[in-house]
């Protein structure tokens, strides 16, 4: 036995005090990440309040001093001054939802992630189903093949589709946006893996109840994977809503089906200095939807990421 | 070896007061016990006297030295968990090092792949140690294997090994054979009790089985909300329980409690017949406690009931007889030559071996009954 | 049911659009790399693989490597070890975690590119805020270090319009944006620990947390690791949101942010050149489905069942 005398310490864990030294430090580092996090989402709301001046010189503290500015743009439509002093906050949302259809590019945002998702569960909801549930020839080759395509990145084939939707002369229409979306082999998988753990009997006792398979899919198994689905929706819709990289190959000419991206981006194109405070008010607005969502239901995002890595 | 002495242990969890002043005294090389339903604090206990947790009060002595504040490594226990808590990712051999490595190995011997360089010796050393303890439970086949790969009689026997490596002062259990099944814990009991006997080390056992109690123990303490209730020989408590609780707890079928009384002349009577005369306490109602084994069917007993039940076991009948006036039925034990006859809804008279009566009184707590040297009482 | 057909309706559209959707252009794009199409051409012509040899002898596309690889070997480590980092701090404070957990996922929620404007802006090198708070720092002990020294004297770098800094801010915006989702994907690792394997570390002698993280957190957190490490490179390949925003036109000051994604974009879209848009697309194909059977492998090899 070695010798144990020597090395008495006191059991720091459970005795530490409320607010010990090492609680204090973590809370500093945590804290001090907090302020590079948050920077950026600070800025955004910060500028979006600010007129012009106050932006180039970094003055004015959070919301900004809200003193009436001189709109040039304004006066070169020919008014006289006094017409054109504006409130910073009302110019830069007024000329964010002006400047460009915001409204039309919201919804377009949303007309499009909603139809994504419902594309998606449509599909892949009674196909996991079948892999799950059904016994048939060639479900495992089946699965092989949902296997197989969870390696493709859909961003990394843009191109092919793109020349795809070019050929079939799609492009500029909602159907380019969702199509290349509607197949989500996740979702299958992740289904899939949910409907396993639903027993059977459940299922043969909806077949002596005279179901049928296709009424068991809508009625018996999608109210099970209620949970899932939030989770995958969620995971969809942030991700159909951010996106850039997609709508921006694919709509190339016709403003009227920009989404929330593309519109923010396109104010900056034709952006200069004094368009800037409009620009965030744009940014903040599109932000602001997922990220209230977020804060209302943080459970289930979080859940929806961590089933994602439940493979 | 050294004793082991807890005094004044209390503790509470948010507003639940899980311990109550408990004091347990654990002599070198004993088999000690704790025993009770689920939620009574033995597992709290254990891990205080383990040093996983801090009691609020009280103190933890190990020989002459104060332990309470000490980190459990310090305290040279060994701990054999409910679930095993094998490192899944070390073989068997890797999971038994741990320990050694932890404790005599410096800084330098305990770097991932440089370490073995280092101290070339001592890792010779603790590799012989664990070769040894291996050879005792004898599992050096499973030395290369991982805790997944293992079944979990195999498991159980490495996790005893991680914990015998270091040659602690005591081994803690934490209801280490529940996960088993039935017929391998059986056969555990007797491999568990052997090893202590060659070990002769200090074991401290937590279970919710109260026949392993029995079956393993020098002594055992049965613990019901936070508090010990009895300790003592596990053939003391089971014949001699301190309340009703312990009684009703030990043994196996549940012993037989019936309404009674002592009347003004210290008559012990239960449902009107009287049991033993002159026992030389007050008058009050009391619970008396027979067990199944005490009861034998008796053409002249004074007890009757009509047979509901019959549990052949193949080693022992148990009658369960409804009675008069009872809600539960009485259980008897006897054996299946004697009762081949007997069958359901037969009305039966028993009586109840008088030495072997217990009285409790109102408050639960036994009472002691002068006994009078007779044989049955009919 | 015996008999039943139901399950070709299942199955069929999902098949049918897996294969139109994720296969074909695979192929599509296989084939296009051979060629010098471009869209409005009738045909392709055959040129073999001419496409490829320029990707990989032409500087052009060496900085097109470089700039990716740079990239990818700045985030993926860095967002792996903060979102880690952050995970085990969270995971051990008694209060506000969850607060803490909801401020670091922000990032991962909002759109990158309206994050990357704002970024932009706060890098700008006259009116931007880093600059202006580097600035504040001048005449200060903070001098003695020589790059902020030089950069008082003379002028704080351009971050994005530097050549030497470009590809490393960029790389900064995608580890802010991207540790969150991997520090909620270990949290939920160090959720699943069994909470006995700890207490048997502490019964065994460890004494430190790093003692405890080597012998039970670390090992126990493998297969998310994996995950992570997986999910982080195939996300960081895909980098374009900020370098199109930054960098409409040309990849950065002389190419140094000059990412695979990006030269699709500009080869296939703005260029018309498909025929070495498939090429690069199978290139960067090739990667990312090779480092995603990697990851399967090495889970099925290592994980330990408790």
């Amino acid at each position: 036995m070695s010798d144990v005398g020597a090395r008495s310490s006191v059991l720091s864990d459970s005795l530490a005090l409320r607010f010990s030294t090492r609680e204090a430090m973590k809370h500093a580092v945590l804290i001090l990440g907090a302020v590079v996090v948050l920077l950026p989402l600070y800025e955004m709301v910060s500028y979006s309040h600010k007129a012009p001046v106050e932006i180039m010189q970094q003055t004015g503290g959070f919301l900004g001093s809200q003193e009436p500015f001189r709109d040039d743009f304004c006066i070169k439509l020919g008014n006289a001054v006094e017409d054109c002093m504006v409130n910073p906050i009302v110019y830069n949302y007024t000329t964010a939802f002006e400047k460009a259809p915001l409204l039309r590019y919201l919804m377009n945002g949303v007309i499009v992630t909603v139809s994504i998702f419902l594309i998606q569960v449509v599909v892949a909801l009674p196909c996991a189903y079948a892999l799950a549930k059904l016994k048939f020839w060639g479900r495992e080759a089946v699965f092989g093949l949902v296997l197989f395509c969870l390696l493709i990145p859909v961003h990394a084939i843009a191109l092919p589709l793109y020349i795809m939707l070019a050929k079939l002369g799609l492009t500029n229409s909602y159907a380019a946006l969702i199509i290349p979306w509607t197949i989500s082999v996740f979702g299958i998988f992740l289904m899939r893996q949910f409907f396993m753990t639903v027993p059977d009997d459940l299922i043969d006792a909806a077949r002596m109840d005279g179901m049928s398979e296709y009424s068991i899919v809508w009625n018996v198994m999608l109210p099970t994977a209620i949970p899932a689905l939030m989770a995958f929706g969620i995971f969809s819709v942030v991700a159909h809503w951010n996106d850039y990289f997609w709508p921006r190959i694919v709509i190339t000419g016709n403003r009227d089906l920009f989404t929330p991206p593309l519109g923010l981006r396109e104010f900056k194109g034709d952006a200069d200095g004094d368009n800037f405070g409009p620009m965030m008010a744009t940014a903040c607005i599109i932000v602001t939807p997922l990220i209230v969502a977020f804060l209302l239901a943080q459970r289930r995002f979080i859940e929806g990421i961590t089933l994602s890595g439940m493979k | 070896m050294s004793k082991i002495v807890l005094s004044g242990i209390g503790k509470s969890f948010g507003s639940t007061q899980v311990l109550r002043g408990i004091d347990l005294t654990v002599e070198a090389g004993e088999f000690v016990t704790l025993v009770g339903p689920s939620g009574c604090g033995k597992s709290t206990l254990l891990r205080i006297l383990a040093g996983l947790e801090a009691a609020d009060a009280g103190e933890v002595t190990i020989g002459d030295r104060d332990v309470t504040r000490m980190r459990p490594a310090d305290r040279n226990l060994a701990m054999v968990f409910q679930s095993y808590a094998l490192y899944p990712h070390l073989t068997v051999a890797e999971n038994m090092m741990t320990p050694l490595k932890l404790r005599d190995l410096g800084l330098a011997g305990r770097l991932p792949f440089v370490g073995p360089i280092f101290a070339r010796a001592e890792h010779l050393r603790l590799r012989k140690q664990v070769h040894r303890t291996a050879a005792t439970l004898k599992i050096e086949a499973l030395l290369d294997r991982k805790p997944g790969q293992l079944s979990g009689g195999q498991r159980q026997r490495a996790a005893l090994g991680r914990a015998m490596v270091r040659n602690p002062v005591a081994f803690l259990m934490d209801e280490p054979l529940s996960n088993l099944d039935a017929a391998l814990r059986v056969h555990m009991r007797a491999e568990l009790s052997e090893l202590h006997r060659r070990l002769q080390t200090t074991f401290v056992y937590v279970t919710h089985d109260q026949a392993e109690a029995l079956t393993m123990s020098d002594q055992m303490a049965v613990m019901m909300n936070g508090e010990i209730l009895q300790y003592g020989r596990p053939a003391h408590v089971y014949a001699a329980p301190a309340s009703l609780e312990v009684a009703k707890f030990v043994g196996s079928p549940a012993i037989n409690v019936l309404p009674g009384e002592i009347n003004g002349t210290g008559d012990l009577s239960v449902m009107g017949k009287t049991l033993i005369p002159d026992t030389r306490l007050a008058r009050q109602p009391v619970s008396v406690g027979v067990r199944p084994e005490h009861m034998t069917l008796d053409p002249d007993g004074p007890f009757k009931g009509v047979i509901r039940h019959r549990e052949n076991l193949g080693s022992d009948i148990f009658l369960h007889a409804q009675v008069d006036g009872l809600d539960k039925p009485v259980i008897l034990r006897s054996h299946p030559r004697l009762l081949a006859g007997t069958g359901l809804a037969e009305e039966v008279t028993f009586s109840a071996l008088a030495d072997e009566v217990h009285v409790f009184g109102a408050d639960g707590l036994r009472q002691h009954v002068a006994k009078p040297s007779l044989v049955e009482v009919g | 049911m015996p008999g039943s057909r139901a399950y070709l309706w299942f199955i069929g559209p999902a098949i049918i659009l897996m294969v139109l959707i994720l296969l074909l252009p695979i192929g599509i794009a296989g084939a296009l790399s051979f060629t010098d199409y471009s869209l409005g051409n009738t045909s392709a012509n055959f040129v073999g693989t001419e496409n490829y040899e320029r990707i990989f002898t032409r500087t052009t596309y060496e900085k097109m490597f470089g700039a990716t690889f740079r990239y990818v070997f700045v985030v993926v480590p860095l967002t792996v070890l903060l979102g880690l980092g952050a995970a085990l701090l969270i995971h051990s404070l008694t209060r506000f975690g969850d607060l803490y957990k909801t401020i670091y996922f922000l990032p991962v929620m909002a759109a990158l590119i309206a994050m990357a404007i704002v970024w932009e802006f706060a890098f700008h090198p006259t009116i931007g805020i880093i600059n202006a708070t580097l600035e504040r720092g001048c005449g200060t002990w903070l001098e003695t270090w020589d790059w902020y020294a030089a950069g008082c004297a003379r002028t704080f770098p351009l971050w994005l319009t530097d050549r030497d800094y470009a590809i490393w801010t960029v790389a900064f915006i995608g580890v802010w944006q991207g540790f969150g989702f991997n520090m909620v994907l270990y949290l939920a690792g160090l959720t699943s620990i069994p909470r006995s394997l700890y207490d048997a570390a502490d019964m065994d002698g460890a004494q430190s947390g790093w003692e405890r993280f080597r012998l039970v957190t670390w090992p126990m957190l493998g297969p998310t690791t994996v995950f992570v490490v997986t999910i982080s490179f195939i996300r960081s390949f895909q980098v374009f949101d900020t370098v199109e925003a930054f960098y409409p036109q040309g990849g950065g000051p002389s190419k140094s942010v000059y990412v695979m994604m990006f030269a699709i974009y500009e080869k296939a879209i703005q260029q018309n050149l498909m025929g070495i848009g498939a090429a690069i697309t199978v290139v960067f194909l090739g990667f990312v489905m090779f480092l995603t059977i990697l990851q399967r492998w090495l889970v099925e090899r290592r994980t330990h069942y408790v």
